[in-house]
C-alpha cells in the first residue's frame, strides 16, 4: 500500500522539480500576472517573486550598461534592452493592477485582515495612505454637512447593522481559467461540491471564481 | 534600477495599426470594429463588448485604452517560441526571459516570437513558420470546422501568432496568400461557432475545448455577466417575483433581476438574458443600455418572445 502510493507522489515529486528548474521567474511572474489580472480580488502578493524579478532586472541593467561601455555591436545590446523592457513591463503592469484593485477595494481590503495579509509593505502603507485622504476629504466635502447619523464613510447610516457602503469584490463573478493538472473533486471546497466535480487538465472553463478559490491558491489554477 | 517612467512602448514596427481580425482591412479604425459581420447579433455582442462592463473581473480589461490592449495581447503572444533560421553567428543571449542560442547560420534555432521578430526585422534570420501553418493542416482544419461542433486542435494563440508573422515575415511563409486566406476563413468559422455556441450556456461551469485566446477575449465580458446572471436566478428563489430593482449603481450582493425560470435550468442563455437586457433598458435608463435599444436584435427578439 505504501509503495503504491509513494510511487505516483515521487513522479509527482519528479514532475515539480522538472517544472521548477524549467520555469523562468519570468515565467512565473506572467502566471501572477494574469491570475491578478482575472482574479475579482486581490490575490497574495508575490514578495519573493517581484524581489528576485527586481534583482535580475538590475542585473541586467548593469550588464546592458558594460556591454555598451565595451562598445559591444549594435544588435545585441538592443536585444537585451528589448529584454529588459519586458521584464519592466510586466512587473510595472502586476503592480499596478494590484494599486487598481487595492484603490477599488480600499474599505474593504483594510476591514478583512486576510486581504490586509496579502499585500505587500509598501502597499499596505498605500492603502492606510490613501483611506485616510479619502476619508479626511469626504468628510470635508460632503459627510460633515450632512445630519449625524449620515456621517459614516462606511455605513449609509446609524441603523445599518453592517458596512453597507463598502464596495466588495464580486467573488461570484465569472472567471475563464485552466487546470494545469487534472483535480479531482476533494480539491475544491466541498460546499460546492455539487457544482463541480472534477477539472480535466488543459480544458478552458468559465465558471464561478468562488468555486475555483482553493486550487487557484495551491497554483493548480492558472486564470486565462 | 533605472527610473521607468513612461510606459512601456513598442518598437516603432510593431505599432501597426492593429486589427487582427481583419488581415485585409487594416484601415479600419478601432480593434472591435466588427461592422464586417453581417449578423445584427454579432453588433449586439460587440455592442456590449466595447461599451464597458460594471463588473469587477473584467473591469481589468475593459477600462483599459485600446493600446494597452493592444500591448498586452501581443506581449502575451510574443513569449510563443519559434523556430529561426539566422544567417549570422551571435553568441548566446542570456536573457532575463531564458537563455537563447548561441546562434550559428543555418542552424535552426528555437527563440521566442518577440526576438524572431527583431531578428528578422533586422534580416539576420529567416523564421520558419510552425509546422501547423501549412496548406495541408489548414485545409484538413477548416474542413474539420466545417464539419463539426467541435474547435479544432490549433495554437492557443493562433491569431495573434498568424498576425505577427504576416506582419513582420510574410516571405518567410510558404504559399503565403492561400495560407492566408485559409486562416481567414478558419477564424471566420471559429467566431461564428462562438457566437452560436453563445445560445447554449448552462449556469454553473462552461467549458470548451481547444477555444483560443482571441476568441476568449471576444467573448469575455459578455459571457462573465450571462452566466453570473444566470447563477444568481439559479440562486435567487423560484416564487419571487418582485419587480426590477433599478438602481444597479449600488454596490450590493444580492441579486438584482429575478425572473421566475420553471423547470430545470437550460436556458436559451442569450434569448433570456437579451430579454432582461431590453426590459432593463426600458426600465433603468442606463446610458449603457441605450446603446441596445435601436437594435435590430431587439426587435427581432421581442417577436420571438
Amino acid at each position: 500500500m505504501s509503495t503504491s502510493r509513494s510511487e505516483p507522489e515521487l513522479s509527482g515529486l519528479v514532475d515539480d522539480y522538472e517544472t521548477l528548474i524549467s520555469t523562468t521567474d519570468v515565467e512565473l511572474m506572467k502566471r501572477a500576472w494574469r491570475n491578478e489580472k482575472a482574479a475579482p480580488e486581490i490575490l497574495q502578493y508575490e514578495a519573493d517573486l517581484v524581489h528576485r524579478i527586481k534583482g535580475q532586472i538590475e542585473l541586467a541593467e548593469s550588464n546592458v550598461e558594460v556591454f555598451k561601455a565595451e562598445r559591444k555591436d549594435a544588435l545585441t545590446v538592443s536585444l537585451y534592452e528589448m529584454d529588459v523592457d519586458r521584464a519592466h513591463f510586466l512587473l510595472r503592469s502586476y503592480l499596478r493592477i494590484r494599486l487598481q484593485k487595492i484603490g477599488k477595494y480600499l474599505f474593504h481590503i483594510l476591514k478583512t485582515d486576510e486581504y490586509v495579509n496579502r499585500l505587500s509593505e509598501a502597499e499596505r502603507a498605500f492603502a492606510r495612505r490613501c483611506t485616510d485622504d479619502l476619508g479626511n476629504h469626504l468628510d470635508e466635502t460632503v459627510l460633515s454637512k450632512l445630519p449625524d447619523n449620515y456621517q459614516s464613510v462606511l455605513k449609509q447610516s446609524v441603523t445599518s447593522e453592517e458596512d453597507d457602503m463598502v464596495p466588495a469584490p464580486r467573488l461570484d463573478a465569472f472567471i475563464i481559467c485552466k487546470a494545469n493538472q487534472y483535480i479531482p473533486g476533494s480539491d475544491f471546497e466541498p460546499e460546492y461540491s455539487s457544482e463541480i466535480a472534477e477539472m480535466e487538465r488543459d480544458l478552458l472553463t468559465f465558471i464561478c471564481y468562488k468555486f475555483i478559490k482553493k486550487p487557484l491558491e495551491q497554483g493548480k489554477i492558472d486564470l486565462v | 534600477m533605472k527610473p521607468y517612467n513612461k510606459p512601456y512602448t513598442l518598437p516603432a514596427f510593431f505599432s501597426l495599426p492593429f486589427s487582427f481580425f481583419f488581415f485585409e482591412r487594416r484601415k479600419e479604425k478601432t480593434l472591435l470594429h466588427f461592422s464586417s459581420f453581417k449578423e445584427t447579433k454579432t453588433t449586439y455582442v460587440c455592442s456590449l463588448l466595447s461599451s464597458g462592463s460594471q463588473d469587477s473581473a473584467q473591469q481589468l480589461y475593459s477600462p483599459l485604452s485600446l493600446s494597452d490592449f493592444v500591448a498586452q495581447v501581443e506581449f502575451m503572444a510574443e513569449d510563443e517560441t519559434v523556430g529561426i533560421v539566422p544567417n549570422l553567428h551571435m553568441e548566446a543571449l542570456n536573457f532575463i526571459c531564458g537563455d537563447y542560442g548561441p546562434f550559428y547560420p543555418q542552424i535552426i534555432t528555437e527563440v521566442p516570437l518577440w526576438l524572431a521578430v527583431a531578428l528578422r526585422k533586422r534580416g539576420k534570420c529567416a523564421v520558419r513558420p510552425p509546422e501547423w501553418i501549412s496548406v495541408d493542416n489548414l485545409t484538413r482544419v477548416l474542413e474539420g470546422e466545417r464539419d463539426s461542433q467541435a474547435f479544432q486542435a490549433l495554437p492557443f494563440r493562433y491569431v495573434e501568432i498568424s498576425r505577427l508573422l504576416f506582419d513582420h515575415a510574410p516571405e518567410d511563409i510558404p504559399e503565403r496568400y492561400m495560407v492566408r486566406s485559409l486562416i481567414e476563413d478558419i477564424r471566420d468559422v471559429r467566431f461564428h461557432k462562438v457566437q452560436t455556441n453563445l445560445e447554449k450556456f448552462t449556469a454553473s461551469a462552461v467549458t470548451w475545448k481547444n477555444m483560443s485566446a482571441m476568441e476568449v477575449n471576444i467573448i469575455r465580458a459578455f459571457s462573465g455577466r450571462a452566466l453570473q446572471a444566470f447563477y444568481m436566478h439559479e440562486q435567487s428563489t423560484p416564487d419571487s417575483d418582485r419587480a426590477p430593482d433599478t438602481q444597479p449603481q449600488i454596490p450590493n450582493n444580492r441579486p438584482r433581476l429575478r425572473v421566475t425560470i420553471r423547470g430545470h435550468i437550460f436556458f436559451h442563455g442569450l434569448l433570456i438574458f437579451a430579454i432582461v437586457v431590453c426590459h432593463c433598458a426600458t426600465t433603468c435608463a442606463a446610458p449603457r443600455w441605450q446603446l441596445l435599444e435601436s437594435t435590430e436584435f431587439e426587435a427581432s427578439m421581442m417577436m420571438k418572445w
